[in-house]
């Protein structure tokens, strides 16, 4: 009804539309959003250039997308390199190779750990310490009193260096004989154990 | 702004890297902010003089130099996470070379015991957080140039010890630590613990007292008198004589131009190319000895002894140990028991006292002893007297040129080719005979006994035997022949040209043979023959058949 009226009388139309725009003007907004929306999502090319133009259209987009990657404050930012340099600098002192190689003074996480092997080697040696005690009781006299004596050799040795080490605890070459000692001391209980004479 | 944020994340970097760069250049891994410094001092000095070092926790190195003076270097280095504590002990560091009456003194000194009582507050703290102590780790290197001819006198612990290219006097106690000395000469008394010793071209002579610790010892101008418990001791080369205790270790010793007396216990012991004489005690250890120059003793029990060329005498004094022995120069005495004993080529006479023992003995130019039992003995080519002491033993000898006396029971004797008169006693022994060239006794029981190609007199007492004599080689016109034996029968085949008087009884058998023959009773069991001049006389007994051919 409205249409036929317009028709015959352009003047009025304009007048009415522009009424009607003015009372729906947040509507006419909206609808005017969806068809330029509509017009970009049309095909503007034809098919043979589509898929370079797909591919080219996605590079630009990734490229875009990085260029526009959340960007934090300058000092967030430093932050962030300072815990990262510092952390790789604890991980590496934390994780590297235990050694006792040519250094004087051993690091607090070598020592640490020399300290651990240490505490294994005597936990070992005192379960051996209870296998090998009835079988010296059980040797030839000679044997036994060689046994003894050379445990004893290495008792002294290690307390010697128990000691040392009481005063010098970072000591690299009081820890390598320490842990020689135990060695020694383990060896030669496993000897007895396994009746190895 | 892009230039500032890099500049400043480069300069973080940096500070935080670079500690840990600089403790790792110096070592592997050292304490953060550990400290180091180094200390020199130098005077002139001339050769012959002495340099005494007085040390612990120390590295030493001395070595001979073509200057007129002693120059020291020391590094010390301690672990502190706290910098004042760290500028404080070096402040009261020093290195101290004072000239005395007998020489000089060099000592690294620092203030550990005065600096502990200082450690307080927060340092205290810090220390017993990140290391649980509060106690400074130290460790120093002390580098010394001496004089070539210099005497040395060093008494330190924890730490190594190197002297090269100096000649005069040592004296050096080093706890714990290995000690090398090389190119050096004069006169060696090193005592240590625990570490390796190494002493290599040392031109004069050496002690060296290691408890617990490794002994190499190479190139030495003088004698060797080494001391050592429970780990392996190596020596080459020794231009003098060699003494060497080494009471639960492994030895290996060789060219020793002078005498050499080692002793061990149940460990390996290995000797060889000894000039001199050898003694060697080693029980309950493996031996191996090659070319002695001189006599050679050993003692050992229950592990084997294998020995080669002595151009001594050889006596081995062992229980339970298997022997092997060869080419001895002179005598040879050997006891042991139970195991095997093995002896070839001995050019003297030779004694095995093995109780149950196995025994193979070849090529002995003298006489030979056994004394043995239950095991069997094997013996070849003796050019003495053979004597066997045994019980119960299998015997088989041959090539015996000077004769023989064997004892034994109830196992074989088989001997061939005895060049000596044989006497063979041998209680329920089956003994056989093939080749005698003097005189035979045998004495046996309810076994075979069995002579052929015998060249002298026979005498065979058998009780319960068979005896059978062939194949004689020769019957001198003095030799005698008697063979009694009971219940089994017995065979006589003489010579056709034998010149021989027999006599034959027999109580329950018959006489069988050849030869015409006069009968002595009536029924024939008594008879006697003659062949040629009947100058060998022949007795013949039995209580069973007698065979005369």
């Amino acid at each position: 009804m409205k249409d036929k009226n317009s028709r015959k009388h352009p003047e009025a139309w304009a007048d009415r539309f522009k009424q009607l725009r003015a009372d729906n003007s947040s509507e006419i907004a909206r609808d005017e959003f969806i068809l330029d929306l509509a017009k970009s999502l049309q095909e503007k090319e034809k098919a043979p250039l589509l898929w370079a133009k797909i591919e080219n259209n996605l590079r630009e987009e990734k490229q875009s997308k990085a260029v526009t990657f959340f960007r934090p404050h300058l000092l967030l930012r430093v932050a962030a390199v300072f815990i990262l340099v510092i952390g790789t600098g604890v991980l590496w002192q934390k994780f590297s190779a235990p050694q006792i190689s040519n250094s004087r003074i051993l690091s607090k996480n070598t020592l640490q750990k020399v300290i651990s092997t240490e505490k294994s080697y005597e936990a070992a040696i005192a379960e051996l310490e209870k296998l090998a005690s009835p079988k010296i009781e059980k040797m030839e006299l000679e044997l036994m009193f060689l046994y003894r004596d050379k445990l004893a050799i290495i008792d002294e040795q290690i307390e010697q260096c128990r000691e040392e080490l009481s005063e010098n605890p970072g000591n690299a070459h009081i820890r390598r004989y320490m842990l020689a000692a135990l060695q020694d001391k383990k060896e030669t209980l496993q000897e007895i154990v396994q009746n190895a004479i | 702004m892009k230039k500032i944020t890099y500049m400043l994340l480069a300069a973080i970097f940096l500070l935080t890297a670079l500690p840990m760069h600089a403790t790792e250049a110096a070592g592997s891994h050292k304490i953060i902010l550990s400290g180091e410094k180094r200390f020199e001092k130098s005077a002139q000095t001339e050769p012959g003089k002495s340099l005494r070092i007085e040390s612990k926790n120390t590295n030493i190195t001395i070595i001979g130099s073509s200057q007129n003076k002693i120059e020291a270097r020391a590094q010390v280095e301690i672990s502190d996470a706290d910098d004042e504590l760290v500028k404080e002990f070096f402040e009261n560091t020093q290195l101290l070379l004072e000239e005395g009456a007998d020489g000089f003194v060099l000592k690294v000194d620092t203030p550990r015991d005065k600096l502990r009582g200082s450690d307080k507050g927060l340092s205290r703290l810090l220390r017993l957080i990140f290391d649980g102590t509060t106690h400074i780790s130290i460790s120093i290197n002390l580098h010394v140039t001496v004089p070539e001819k210099y005497s040395i006198s060093v008494s330190n612990k924890y730490g190594d010890l190197s002297i090269e290219n100096v000649a005069g006097t040592f004296a050096i106690t080093n706890d714990a630590g290995a000690t090398n000395i090389s190119k050096a000469g004069g006169q060696l008394a090193l005592r240590g613990s625990y570490g390796e010793i190494v002493v290599t071209d040392f031109a004069g002579d050496i002690k060296l007292h290691n408890r617990n610790g490794v002994i190499y010892a190479n190139n030495i101008g003088g004698n060797a008198d080494v001391v050592t418990s429970y780990k392996r001791v190596r020596l080459n080369n020794i231009n003098g004589n060699l003494l060497l205790d080494a009471s639960n270790g492994h030895v290996k010793a060789s060219q020793i131009a002078g005498d050499c007396e080692v002793s061990s216990s149940y460990k390996e012991v290995e000797i060889s190319d000894v000039k001199g004489e050898l003694v060697l005690r080693a029980p309950n250890g493996k031996i191996f000895v090659e070319n002695v120059g001189k006599n050679a003793t050993i003692e050992n029990s229950y592990k084997p002894i294998r020995i080669e060329n002595v151009q001594g005498a050889l006596e081995i004094r062992a229980s339970n140990s298997e022997i092997y022995a060869k080419k001895i120069a002179k005598n040879a005495s050997v006891r042991s028991s139970y195991k095997s004993v093995q002896i070839f080529d001995v050019n003297g006479d030779l004694l095995v006292d093995g109780s149950n023992c196995p025994v193979e003995l070849a090529d002995i130019s003298g006489s030979v002893e056994i004394i043995s039992s239950y095991k069997p003995l094997i013996i070849n080519n003796v050019g003495g007297f053979l004597d066997i002491r045994g019980s119960n033993n299998q015997i088989t000898a041959s090539e015996i040129a000077g004769g023989g006396t064997i004892r034994s029971s109830y196992k074989s004797i088989d001997l061939t080719n005895i060049g000596g008169p044989l006497e063979i006693d041998g209680s329920n022994c089956a003994v056989r005979v093939d080749g005698a060239a003097g005189d035979v006794l045998i004495r046996s029981s309810y076994k075979f006994i069995e002579l052929l190609r015998t060249e002298g007199s026979i005498t065979v007492h058998g009780n319960n035997s068979r005896v059978e004599i062939t194949s004689i080689r020769a019957l001198p016109a003095t030799a005698n022949i008697e063979i009694i034996t009971t219940y089994k029968s017995l065979l006589l085949e003489l010579p056709s040209n034998a010149n021989a008087l027999i006599h034959a009884r027999t109580t329950y058998g018959k006489i069988k043979t050849p030869h015409k023959l006069s009968i002595l009773d009536g029924d024939g069991k008594e008879v006697e023959i003659k062949l040629g001049n009947g100058s060998a006389p022949i007795t013949l007994k039995s209580n069973n058949d007698i065979v005369i051919n």
